[in-house]
């Protein structure tokens, strides 16, 4: 697979804080990457600096396996933190600086407004523009020059539901056309359904990076409840295929370290002379993953 | 080069503030023109033609309102910074880099806009003191002899918005940036004042100062800036003689150089600000 991006050992200290340290990863052509982690994390600075925003202490990049210059970010469309525009001037205004930097045609300009839908609003300062309005401007302008990539950095952030759906919905038909995107977040739910491969940061490191289904080896866990609690307990201890089995109060979690499927769980256990009142199994979701990667690196 | 020119005319023309003060200031420079050829005030009881002074004599009119209109920049001051500490508070500097303008580009085109503003003023001033020589002056000279002080005056106003385009990136903010200017200012003020102080108590003494002396804090910017164009020589006596007051005070040319290296330092600053700077 040809590598978009390529990181090598990038670091950024400020002052004392490391806010990256010593990351690498690489993004292949078509894929949706999330970079993952809580807020602090290093997710704007990482991005910051392979945007040629923010000087690296450390470490370099490459972009379509050149070292970075000026050219290869016109072939990149990326919107950072919040929408930067001049709030004074026009939509399209606003859009015509954007295409003479970047050197895209004019006529870009009202196709992709069309796509954002903000076509009949061209005319209209930026300033007057809803924070929905203004990110699917942002996304009108990374859009301009047909990017190779397109890198967002939370940009679903104080929006509200029908805000992020409809910036969810345009990510989505991005890239479905097969632009690559690198789409930083804090919300795991997010990279969960819109992300293939994920990089997750803590305090500037990397915890995991790969695919996002392959994140966790876990087999899920059961939550189980019976007339006595105490008696059940015991015999889940004889079963083998448990990792960890602990009292939740009103029932008891065990972990499973095999796959088991409900139903032999309850067969085994009532052979035992032991009947459930409450039997679920469940899948850890992304965000107790994610809380487990984080607390297993530390 | 075309392209950066178009952007920057996109900023600043479609910004109702900037235009406005634009297109005022340039009206402003006429009116100085149309006002200064036709007030006659009244001092002591005594009519005075401000035309009939001798003000509007070639060559001294090119110093004269050269020196006169010098003013009217902190105008354009006030575009030009606005202009770059708006990319700061709007983060459209940062924006600007992303979508793949380099430092040096966005460094080059308020580069760009500085010469353009300097060199239409040059140009307005130009016409300007044509006019009013060839309505007024009564002095026979030909009109073109000393008319380097519009050369002067272009350099001026480009040293004067090298140092306003260097505060600008440097404080990022407004206000802080025209505090900047006057801190600039007075303190050049001050420390000009302990130098001549100083040369005069260790020297001539106190109480006879010599104002052409030679000094090193007259090659501070702003100094500088003031030096390209002197005050014109006033002499009494030529009044009553019944020919022209105003007199030619000559620009040394240590003063053009220095305020070209400034205009290389002031730049040269900006540009290491910019690229030294996180966003």
């Amino acid at each position: 697979m040809e590598n978009v991006l390529e990181i090598k050992n990038l670091t950024k200290k400020f002052g004392r804080l490391t806010a990256v340290n010593d990351l690498s990863f690489s993004v292949e052509k078509g894929n949706v990457y999330g970079l993952l982690g809580p807020n602090g994390s290093g997710k704007s600075t990482t991005l910051g600096m392979i945007l040629n925003v923010i000087n690296p202490t450390e470490g370099s990049w490459y972009w379509f396996g050149k070292k970075s210059d000026v050219e290869s970010l016109k072939r990149i469309g990326a919107i950072i933190e919040h929408p930067n525009f001049y709030p004074y001037l026009s939509a399209e205004k606003n859009l015509e600086i954007t295409a003479m930097i970047k050197g895209a045609p004019f006529s870009k300009i009202e196709e992709k407004l069309e796509i954002v839908g903000l076509l009949e609003r061209k005319k209209d300062k930026f300033r007057t523009f809803s924070l929905g309005m203004k990110q699917r401007l942002a996304i009108a302008a990374a859009m301009l020059n047909d990017p190779e990539v397109l890198i967002l950095d939370e940009p679903t952030n104080g929006l509200d539901p029908q805000g992020i759906i409809s910036i969810r919905n345009i990510i989505q038909k991005i890239a479905a056309g097969g632009t690559t995107i690198i789409l930083a977040s804090h919300l795991l739910d997010e990279v969960e359904k819109v992300c293939s491969h994920v990089v997750i940061l803590e305090k500037g490191k990397t915890l995991y990076s790969g695919r996002v289904d392959e994140m966790s080896a876990s087999f899920g866990y059961f939550e189980v409840a019976a007339a006595n609690n105490e008696i059940l307990l015991n015999a889940l201890h004889e079963i083998s295929g448990f990792e960890k089995i602990s009292n939740e109060g009103t029932h008891l979690k065990a972990i499973l370290n095999r796959d088991m499927a409900s139903e032999d769980l309850n067969r085994t256990l009532f052979e035992k002379g032991i009947v459930l009142n409450h039997l679920v199994k469940r899948k850890e979701s992304l965000e107790t993953q994610f809380l487990q990667i984080t607390q297993n690196k530390n | 080069m075309l392209r950066l020119l178009k952007i920057e005319w996109n900023k600043i023309f479609y910004y109702k503030a900037t235009r406005t003060f634009t297109i005022l200031y340039f009206l402003i420079l006429v009116v100085i023109g149309v006002i200064l050829g036709n007030i006659k005030p009244e001092i002591g009881g005594i009519k005075l033609n401000i035309a009939k002074l001798g003000t509007f004599d070639f060559p001294e009119i090119w110093q004269n309102i050269t020196y006169l209109v010098a003013i009217a920049k902190i105008f354009i001051a006030v575009i030009i910074i606005t202009n770059i500490t708006n990319e700061y508070s709007n983060r459209t500097l940062k924006q600007n880099l992303i979508d793949g303008m380099s430092k040096k580009e966005f460094l080059s085109s308020k580069v760009m806009v500085n010469v353009i503003f300097a060199l239409l003023s040059s140009v307005f001033v130009f016409g300007i003191a044509l006019v009013l020589g060839k309505i007024f002056s009564s002095s026979g000279e030909n009109p073109m002899k000393n008319v380097e002080f519009v050369v002067y005056y272009f350099l001026k106003l480009n040293l004067f918005f090298s140092i306003c385009l260097f505060l600008a990136i440097w404080l990022r903010k407004t206000a802080f940036a025209f505090l900047g200017l006057i801190v600039l200012w007075m303190g050049e003020g001050a420390i000009t004042l302990v130098e001549v102080l100083t040369r005069a108590w260790i020297g001539t003494g106190l109480e006879n100062i010599n104002p052409e002396a030679f000094n090193y804090t007259s090659y501070l910017p702003l100094n500088v800036s003031s030096n390209l164009i002197k005050a014109p020589r006033i002499n009494p006596e030529g009044f009553v003689m019944g020919g022209t007051i105003f007199g030619i005070r000559e620009t040394e040319i240590s003063y053009v150089i220095a305020a070209l290296i400034y205009m290389l330092i002031f730049t040269g600053l900006s540009y290491w600000l910019l690229k030294k700077r996180d966003l």
